[in-house]
Formats: structure tokens, sequence, C-alpha cells
């Protein structure tokens, strides 16, 4: 045998394990499409006597104060506050943080919403890196709390609109959201049913991208008019409403979105609100709160819900996608970092043995096997190791297998939340399935690849940072987590010790 | 050419089998697709059209426009298909009206057989037809409703029991008490929040139930119990949440019953309150007890909430302050007090801050 021979031997090896990486892969989110399903099945029975709205009635419903992180957002953040402070809840208030924005959106907002400047003790229960400028309220009854500070980042806003909340949930929401009306109502229903327990519920965020929106409501979902749009609305269904929900019915939900998500603010302060060094501070947060609960050996819960929707403009253009998806895959290798010490760790339970070994084999390693797979395959291909029809086949069955999954989930979402329903939609989706994985999902890779690059080229500085930062010392202690009151349930976050976590 | 690839024939066999089986899950993918989009529009239009000759009719007679019977008559006589499409549109109606128009729509419901088969449902096997079955029972109540609602509060299914409590509540039944505080001690209990709103409908009527389950082994039930007691208005328990407060040892309990405190009003509550804002209890019990003194609106609380104010926890010094607002006058005068000593405010001197917020949270207070 020639060193050309072996090496043949190897590229056709090579691509035999790639095959097998995608179909682990895929089966594997098909397993969590079926959790999905189980649990679609669930709240769509539910629905009809689900009594969301006896919140209006309930003496025990739990304040929320929408944190709104807001910079260079001038032309939009009237009307994203006002379709906020139009939402259906009992007791909210809307928080925008204007974090040292140098266009004119505190302008615009002071002048629209009449707003004066207040006293205002803004506590530093969560540390923040722009300092609190002034706070600001509307001459007339609305409740709505601006608070202008220095450029911080978005973490930091996301800290100090926290350190600024007054109800004990705080629901994290971007500026260029649209929810659906009962989304307060809905997200924080879980806080109502098991106030013990629960600490952070997830939502679900779709594209908005060319449907009408009217009065800071959706009025139509359509399909977006360009491909990269439409590609993303399957992959968000796929990978966000599916996988989401097939995580949480594992219990191992480590993704909440920054774009819509609730959380107990007392949980959130007792360790250490989110991370002012980490691009993925979201998922970090999660990460950290499983991290602390667990070690504290305490009973949780955080619940991801397939109904409402933060509707959300996703990227249209390649370069916006492409730092979009860079920067993703830089804070979860960041994220994956910092809690190394979790994965595959029993005392973590599911986030530790499943939810956090599957982040980093399939989402993490992905881009490196689905490059290296094609490069494997042209190798294959040059050094005649392989011929074209295999190189064909074997081609299909890795894409097949991807278009499989997506037309899966389009069938889920076609036979529970049916959101789209023009035949138009539908055929725009069905090929959308298709051209996610011939080029997208490739182009998507060297992306993240390259995400990944960045978060290794940097590690000396960055993650020499996070390791001084220290978990433990991250938040107060449990015992002195105080904040608002709330009208009803535990006034602490979970308390109950189990004996063992696992 | 080089090597030959390894094993070439099986490899291309295999692949050939997966590419095949493949093309025909997509196709079968495909096709579920679109005729599942062509049955459910199928469905909806024939919902719609169903529904449509009896919508109007719905309407008149909630809006109270059957003088004569008439439009109960023609609803109650519609054909069977028209009736199964208009039935949950009723439903969801009689959720929503008072009065006449429920009455006018309870009726209906009756005529139809609704209630009874509600009744029968109440024992499907089906945990769903069950939930829905005691989600009516609630709207629609009437002879035998409460008996048989609380025997589903014992259902193996949570979602049924959960539905069960709510119709329970709706109802507002004393006999329904004992029942409900018993779902919310049991070993695999239902959701405080699902139980104790329905308790709080019924009122003081509960009050003998949670009073004998407020001495429970499980701090987390003692603590849910001693919430109710505070909801349901049972001022005349106000010494048992004072022996909560002052000797429970989960402070989950002694943090409930301060605000359970607050929320039943009892004058006797204020020493007991004002002891628990002392430095040496816990931080959440310092802040919970001074917002039920606020919400008491106890004068006598006035210098130790003042003294609060400049309190090193931010938490301890705001709720402090919003409860000065909350005493009335007198409160918002020794706020007011505070304010001017220090007019500047700022971090130096926190106390001002605090009730300059406070004041300027409640504007007739700061103008008084």
């Amino acid at each position: 045998m020639t060193l050309l021979d072996l090496v043949s031997l190897v590229v056709v090896a090579a691509n035999w394990c790639v095959l097998a990486y995608f179909v682990a892969l895929n089966t594997s989110y098909l397993g969590l499409i079926a959790l999905a399903v189980r649990e679609f099945r669930h709240h769509l029975r539910r629905r009809p006597w689900a009594g969301v709205e006896d919140a209006y009635a309930d003496p025990l419903t739990l304040g929320v104060s929408v944190v709104m992180p807001a910079y260079h957002e001038e032309n939009t953040i009237v009307e994203s506050v006002r379709a906020m402070l139009s939402l259906q809840h009992p007791r909210f208030e809307v928080v925008v943080v204007v974090d040292g924005s140098k266009d004119r959106t505190f302008e615009v907002l002071a002048q629209h919403f009449d707003l004066v400047e207040v006293p205002r003790v803004v506590p530093g229960d969560v540390p923040t890196r722009g300092a609190v400028r002034s706070v600001h309220a509307p001459r007339a009854a609305v409740p709505l709390v601006v608070v202008h500070t220095d450029n911080g980042g978005k973490a930091s806003a996301n800290n100090t609109g926290i350190n600024a909340a007054s109800h004990p949930l705080v629901c994290m929401v971007d500026a260029d959201c649209v929810l659906d009306p009962d989304a307060l109502l809905a997200m924080t229903r879980p806080f109502a049913e098991d106030p013990e327990h629960v600490v952070a519920a997830g939502g679900v965020v779709r594209a908005v991208n060319d449907s009408p929106v009217t009065a800071g409501r959706v009025t139509e979902v359509r399909m977006p008019r360009r491909w990269l749009a439409r590609i993303q609305v399957v992959e968000y269904l796929r990978a966000f409403l599916l996988g989401r929900s097939g995580w949480s019915a594992l219990g191992g939900l480590v993704v909440i979105s920054g774009a819509f998500g609730v959380f107990r603010r007392d949980s959130v302060v007792e360790v250490g609100g989110f991370d002012l060094d980490t691009l993925g501070e979201d998922a970090e947060l999660v990460v950290r709160l499983h991290r602390h609960l667990r070690t504290q050996r305490r009973r949780y819960r955080l619940v991801f819900l397939p109904e409402p929707v933060a509707w959300t403009e996703v990227p249209e253009t390649v370069r916006v996608l492409g730092r979009q998806r860079r920067r993703w895959s830089r804070g979860l290798v960041e994220t994956l970092w910092r809690h190394r010490a979790m994965i595959g760790n029993p005392r973590y339970g599911t986030v530790g043995m499943l939810a956090l070994p599957f982040y980093v084999l399939f989402e993490l390693l992905a881009p490196v096997v689905e490059i290296g797979g094609l490069v494997a395959l042209a190798l294959g291909l040059l050094l005649g190791a392989i011929d074209w029809t295999f190189a064909v086949l074997f081609f299909v069955v890795a894409v097949g297998y991807g278009i499989a999954l997506s037309l899966v989930a389009l069938v889920v979402e076609e036979f529970s939340f049916h959101r789209y329903r023009g035949w138009r939609d539908l055929a725009a989706a069905l090929a959308a399935t298709v051209v996610e994985n011939l080029g997208y999902r490739q182009t998507t890779a060297w992306w993240r690849l390259r995400g990944l690059l960045d978060a290794l080229l940097r590690r000396r500085a960055q993650w020499g940072q996070m390791t001084r930062v220290g978990f433990a010392a991250s938040g107060p202690a449990a015992d002195d987590v105080v904040g608002p009151v709330p009208a009803s349930g535990p006034v602490l976050g979970p308390s109950e010790v189990v004996g063992d976590a696992r | 050419m080089t090597a030959a690839p390894a094993g070439p024939v099986v490899d291309r066999a295999v692949l050939v089998v997966a590419v095949v089986a493949l093309v025909a899950v997509l196709l079968v993918l495909a096709v579920a697709l679109l005729s599942g989009r062509w049955w459910q529009r199928r469905a909806a239009a024939g919902r719609a059209q169903r529904v449509a000759p009896g919508r109007p009719l719905l309407v008149a007679l909630a809006a109270g426009d059957d003088d004569d019977g008439t439009l109960l008559d023609r609803l109650a006589t519609l054909p069977r298909a028209q009736w199964r499409a208009l039935e949950p549109v009723a439903v969801a109606m009689l959720g929503k009206v008072r009065g006449d128009a429920r009455t006018a729509l309870v009726a209906l419901l009756e005529r139809r057989g609704v209630v009874q088969r509600a009744l029968r449902d109440a024992r499907h096997r089906r945990s769903t037809t069950r939930a829905r079955a005691a989600h009516l029972l609630g709207l629609v109540g009437g002879p035998g409703a409460t008996p048989r609602l609380a025997a589903l509060l014992g259902d193996r299914d949570p979602e049924v029991r959960a539905v069960t409590a709510r119709s329970l509540g709706r109802l507002g039944d004393p006999s329904a008490a004992t029942p409900l505080v018993r779902a919310l001690v049991r070993a695999r209990p239902l959701p405080h929040q699902v139980v104790v709103p329905a308790l709080a409908r019924i009122g003081p009527a509960s009050r003998t139930a949670l009073l004998a389950a407020a001495d429970h082994h499980d701090p987390t039930v003692r603590a849910r119990v001693i919430e109710a007691l505070g909801l349901v208005g049972a001022v005349d328990t106000a010494p048992r949440l004072v022996r909560a407060l002052g000797e429970d040892p989960a402070v989950d309990v002694r943090l409930r019953a301060a605000r359970a405190l607050g929320r039943l009003g009892a004058p006797s509550a204020v020493g007991p309150l004002l002891a628990a804002t002392g430095p040496d209890e816990p931080t959440a019990l310092r802040v919970t007890a001074a917002q039920a003194l606020g919400v008491l609106g106890a004068r006598r609380a006035i210098p130790v909430l003042a003294g609060l104010v400049a309190d090193p926890h931010h938490w301890v010094a705001h709720t402090a302050a919003a409860a000065l607002v909350a005493v009335g006058p007198d409160g918002a005068a020794a706020l007011r007090g505070l304010a001017d000593a220090a007019p500047g405010g700022g971090a130096d001197r926190p106390a001002s801050a605090h009730a300059r917020e406070a004041l300027a949270a409640a504007p007739g207070a700061a103008a008084a």
C-alpha cells in the first residue's frame, strides 16, 4: 500500500465519519422535535381553559418590568415603546435604557412621551459599566421609565434595567421586537403556577420581515420576500421553537433568547446579572443560573413556552447575517469555556450530562465538521479515492436528511400553530427548506467557524479575564438578595433544597 | 488512478438505499404538509359556514333582545351540526357576560343538554374531556356542579385538577373551601396560584379549613396557608398570623405572614411588624414588614419608617419611603422633612434621595 493509498483510505474514512456525524446530529434534532410535539399537544389542548385572562382578576398576579435596552434606535423607538405599553397585563412597567446613544433616541422619546426628569435612586444590585446620567418618566400616568446612561454595551444596559426595575419579574426584550398582545400574561403564567421553583421562562422568536405591523401588532403573518430571511424563518422554527421546546421538556434548556425572556429579578441578582464580558450574555446567564442553583442543590425550573411570540427583523443581507453568526458562535465558545466544569459533570444533571455536551458536539464543532466534510469530499474526488457517483450520492444523503428535518419542522408547525396561512407562504417555506441545506448552511458554517477562531485567537486575554471573575463571587449571598416585594408567592427565589440535585 | 475506494460496491449500495429512503420520506412529508394545509382550510371554511346562521341569534340573545323567547327556541332547535360549531362560541361568551345575558346563555346550554353532558363528562376517561367539563361546570354552575367539581379535585391529571380549582373559585360556593384547602396541602399540591384565588373568592368561609392546616409540618405548605389567610380576609386570624411572624422557624412563612398582616389591616399587627423591621432580622423580612406597615396605614409606625429611610440597604430604605407615602399625610410630611434636610440628595445623602423619589412617585403627597 502506497502513501497515496493510505491517504485515500483516510479520506474515505473521514467522509464516512462526517456522514455519521450528520446522521447523529439530525437524529438528535429529530428526538428533540418529538419531545417538542408532545409539549405542543399539551399546550394546545389546555389553551381553551388555561385561564390566562384570569390574571386581571387575580390578586396574586406578579408585576413585571419590561426591560428594553436601546442604542441608536431613533427611527423605531417610539413605535416599539408604544407597542410595549399596549401589552395586556394588569401590573407592568416598561423600562427603556438609552445606552449612551449618539443619535436622537433619547430626544425623540422625551419629546413623544413628554418626559420629565424624576428623582430616582437606582440600586447597584447587579454590575454595570455605563453610569446613570438621569432617570425620566412621562408627565402623564404612563407606566414608563427611561434611564439615560453612558454607553456600556448591551449587557450593561440590561443590568441597568434590572437595577431600575420595580417589579419582581423582569422581561428582557430587544427594542426592535414586537410582542404578541398576550405575551406578558402568558410568559408570567409559569411563575404564578409554580412560584416556588420557576426562575425563568423563555419565549419564541420568529421573523417579522415583510409582515404588516400596525399599532405595535403583527396583523398578518407572511413569509418574507427575500430568500435569506425566508430561510431563517425555517431555521428559527426548527432550531429555536422546536429545539428549545425539546430541551425544555428534558429539563435542559440552556438558551433563553435575549430578545424575549422573563426572569425572577432576585434570582438574576443572586447570580450577578448579565455578564459584561461575554458576547452571548443571554445564554451565559441561563447556564450560570443552572450552575448556581445546581451547586446550591436547590429545586428550580426553567421553562420554554411555544407561544406567545416575539417578532423580530432577521438579517436580510449577507454582511449583517455573517456578523450575527460570528458573534453567536463566539458567544457560544465563551459560554462553554467559562462553564467547562459543568460539561459531562453529573452534578449538573441533564444540563451537564446532555445539553452542554450536545452544544459542544453539535453546535460548537458543527462548522468544523461541515467545512471539514466538504474538504474531505473534494480531496476524495481529487485523489480518486471516491468517484463522482459516490460523491453525489454521499452529498444527497447528507443534505437530504437535513431537508427532511426542516420539512418535519414545517409539518409540526402546520398542525400546531399554523401561523403562515397562505399557499404562497407554504410554497416559499418548502423551497426554503431546500435552499437552506444547499448553500445557506455551508455559508453559515463558514461564519461560525470564523467566530470560533475569533474566540480561540483571543483566548489568552478574554478567557484569562473570565477566569479571574470567578463564579462564586458574582453575586450577593442568597439570604441578602432582596428586591421589590412581590404581591404573592415566595418573597425570595427558590429555596427548597433537594437531597440529590441530579 | 490510485487505490480503489474502500468497499465501493457495498458503500454505494448503502448510499443508494439511503437516497431512495430519503426521497420517499421527503415525498411523504411534502404530501403531509400540503394535505394538512388543504384540510385545515377546508375545516375552517366549514366551521365558519356552520356558525354563520346561529351567531347573530346568539349575539342577540346575549344582548337581551329575546323578550318572547323566540331566539332561545330557534337556537335550541338549530340543526345538530350547526350547534356543535356554535357551542364553543356560546361557552366563550358565557365567561365574559353577567346578569340577564348570562342567565339567557345558561338557559340555552341547559336546553341543548350541554350541562347534563358536562356532568357526565366529568367522569370521562379522557383527561381533556374531563377538563372541558370542569371548565364548563364552573361557568354554568347549578345543582350538582360543586360536588362533582369537588370530586374532580382528586383527579389523577394535574391539568384537570387546576381547571377544577379555578371553576370552584368562580362558583364561590363555601362548601368547596375544605376540599380546596386539602388540595393546597396534600403531598402533590395544586399550584397555590390556582387554589388561593379560588379561596379568596369564597372569602372568610375558608378560614376554618385554612386554620386547621396552618400548623402543617411542611414550611412550604404553612407559607401558602398563611398567605391564603391574608387573602381571604379572615381578620380574626390575625393573632395566628402574628404568631407565625414572630415564631415560625421558616423565613418564608414569616415573610408571608408579614405580607398577610398588612393585607388584613389588623391594628394588633403594628407592634409585631415594627419589631420585624429591626436590624437583626433578615433583610427580606425588614423590607416586607416595612411594606406591610404602609399597607396598614399605621401612623404609629411613622418614626420607625422614617428611621428606616436612612437604612444603608437600598430596598429597606426605598420600601420604607414608599410606605410613608402610603401611611398618609403625616407620613408624607415626615418624608418632606427628610427631603428638605438635604435637598441635593445624591449618593452621600441617600435618605433625602429616597424621600424625594417617594414624594415624586405620589405627586399629591409632594404637593400637600
